[in-house]
């Protein structure tokens, strides 16, 4: 008996959201609500001009500034509420393909129109732009913006030299030790500003090394990416035990100043990430 | 035992993420790489002899063959003190912060376990025991709202810390672990007597004439002063401080005069060799958390099992 009380009441409850959407949906006959779960997925609809569509983000999406303080956020990056998505009265769920596939099924249950877009390599970026813009009736200013990134990548690779490499250890984290291996999207970027990607010798995404594996394969240039205080990740590479022999530390190499959420996400502003690389590797930027 | 050490040591130091070998010596970065070496093989053998005396000692104080380093909270404790300072950015700061949150957080524990167990005036082992587990199991829940709560890059941290790692982030943060464990096990060695009364009962170790209550009280405090010395900078290690113990007193017997040396050794041993295969075995690094149970799991249950009749094991 009360299991067909509960069965009634979740079937009440899913209806009047299913009627609740579409009743949205006929009064916004262009528009969709749409809630973003990828912080490069929310610059990808603000950036072709689609951004008051957005109901939803996550705590990880700052960028535009302004939808910090005008969209609310739904939960965190892989981790979204479910209750605060379907409060937020989506037609749309932008995600990407790290998503929980638990909450996706959740979508699914509610009849959530979902877009997921792998972001896994320079190349996705555009594919996921040009999708992203069909689906919201944006197609001119997503073909413009993807053949501008698929452009300036193409001069990138072309610029990127072939043959001596300066050698960069790309630090994720310092404790335990994380670089970023061969099929992750930062070995591309690495590689296309100019470097020859350490962690590029094992083909894994991200994994733990030792002290002793960076020491031997002595980086010229490191860059810490983790997230820390000004100064702190750079001090600690510096000083850490044996690593003084290490041609980066040294040669003064040793970067944690670069803006990581443009470095890190795959998504429109991936070029001045790979400026900014580009100048690393040159030594042309600044260490502190 | 003795033949073998430098043997067992040479292995280590010749394995590496780099290859099996000692590397060139000739050259800076053949020295440094065997430097960083040998630095990891000392604080295995610091933190490997730490926990499986301190193992020891808690089986023999709280009478009971599954007391190990972590089973008055010292674990959660430093666990918990680790989580806060990553989770508040403290251990961003400084390579000592976190290690020293640990170490605070691991004592903060004990005191409050031995108040809870002494609050009638007399210790009582059992008391120690249970209200070791309440503690623990109140600040497991309290890490894992942490962990529940903190963003995805710190949740890795947190647990990556939580499998163990022998590399050493700091010299001088090894320094200090290292003066208070020697002290710690060298303190233990010299209490060996009455650890040997204790183990026969309580009633019995005062009736040869031991002040029960301080002997168990300075036990307590050098066991866990090590333990969290050992976890401040290698996170949590587990297995290694309830099985060692256990064999090292099947094969040589229960006398804590000989026992305390030879476990600190075996322990220190095994878990050397452990990271050995921990850093060898795949390309990256495994955690050595993980190894010590794997490998050490079925040899000591072999050794166990050809032996039964010494020890706790009937």
């Amino acid at each position: 008996m009360r299991t067909t009380t509960h069965l009634t009441i979740v079937l009440f409850l899913a209806a009047t959201l299913a009627s609740g959407c579409s009743r949205k949906n006929r009064q916004l006959p262009q528009g969709e609500r749409i809630v973003s779960l990828a912080p490069n997925m929310t610059e990808i609809v603000c950036a072709i001009g689609a951004g008051d569509m957005l109901v939803g983000r996550t705590t990880s999406c700052n960028y535009p500034v302004e939808i910090t303080r005008r969209v609310p956020a739904v939960g965190d990056f892989g981790a979204p509420s479910l209750e605060s998505v379907l409060a937020a009265k989506p037609t749309l769920i932008l995600e990407v393909d790290f998503q929980n596939p638990v909450i996706s099924r959740k979508f699914d249950e509610f009849r959530l129109k979902r877009l997921v877009m792998p972001c896994k390599t320079l190349d996705d970026i555009a594919i996921a732009i040009r999708s992203v813009g069909i689906v919201l009736h944006r197609e001119p200013e997503a073909e413009r913006l993807a053949d501008f990134l698929t452009d300036e990548i193409r001069e990138f690779r072309k610029a990127a030299p072939k043959k001596n490499r300066p050698k960069v250890f790309v630090e994720i984290s310092n404790n335990p030790l994380i670089t970023a291996g061969r099929k992750s999207f930062i070995s591309e970027l690495v590689n296309l500003a100019g470097g020859e990607n350490l962690g590029d010798r094992i083909a894994r995404p991200y994994f733990e090394v030792s002290s002793e594996w960076v020491v031997s394969h002595n980086p010229d240039i490191i860059l810490c990416l983790e997230k820390s205080s000004p100064g702190s990740s750079r001090k600690l590479a510096m000083t850490r035990p044996g690593w003084q022999i290490i041609a980066a530390v040294k040669g003064n190499r040793v970067y944690d100043n670069l803006n990581i959420d443009v470095i890190s996400r795959p998504g429109p502003r991936v070029l001045s990430g790979i400026e900014e690389l580009r100048q690393c590797i040159a030594g042309k930027k600044k260490t502190e | 035992m003795l033949l073998a050490t430098p043997v067992v040591l040479l292995l280590c130091l010749m394995s590496g993420s780099t290859g099996f070998g000692i590397p060139d010596l000739g050259g800076e970065t053949g020295q440094s790489i065997f430097l960083l070496r040998v630095y990891r093989v000392l604080t295995a053998l610091l933190v490997g002899a730490a926990l499986s005396c301190a193992g020891t000692v808690l089986q023999a104080l709280l009478r009971n063959p599954l007391a190990e380093p972590y089973v008055i909270g010292v674990s959660s404790g430093a666990g918990l003190g680790a989580a806060m300072a990553i989770v508040s950015g403290i251990a961003a700061m400084n390579s000592a912060t976190l290690p020293a949150c640990a170490f605070l957080c691991a004592i903060i524990t004990l005191a409050i376990v031995y108040i809870l167990a002494n609050s009638a005036g007399r210790l009582s082992i059992y008391g120690l025991v249970l209200s070791g587990v309440i503690v623990s199991s109140i600040c497991s829940s309290l890490l894992m709202s942490i962990v529940a709560l903190s963003p995805t890059e710190e949740i890795q941290s947190i647990m990556w810390w939580m499998l163990g790692n022998l590399e050493i982030s700091s010299l001088p943060l090894f320094g200090v672990s290292a003066v208070l464990i020697t002290a710690g096990i060298a303190g233990i060695w010299i209490m060996a007597p009455e650890l040997n009364a204790l183990s026969l009962g309580r009633d019995m170790a005062h009736h040869v004439g031991v002040h029960t209550k301080i002997s168990i009280s300075i036990g307590l405090g050098l066991a866990t002063m090590i333990t969290a010395a050992a976890v401040s900078i290698s996170g949590l290690i587990g297995f290694v401080g309830l099985v060692v113990p256990h064999v090292v007193r099947t094969v040589a017997g229960p006398d804590h005069r000989s026992l305390i040396p030879l476990t600190a050794l075996v322990g220190g041993l095994f878990l050397a060799s452990c990271d050995a295969v921990a850093r060898t075995a795949i390309s990256s690094e495994l955690p050595v958390g993980v190894v010590t149970s794997i490998i050490g799991g079925p040899f000591f249950i072999a050794i166990l099992r050809g032996r039964r009749k010494k020890g706790w094991i009937e």
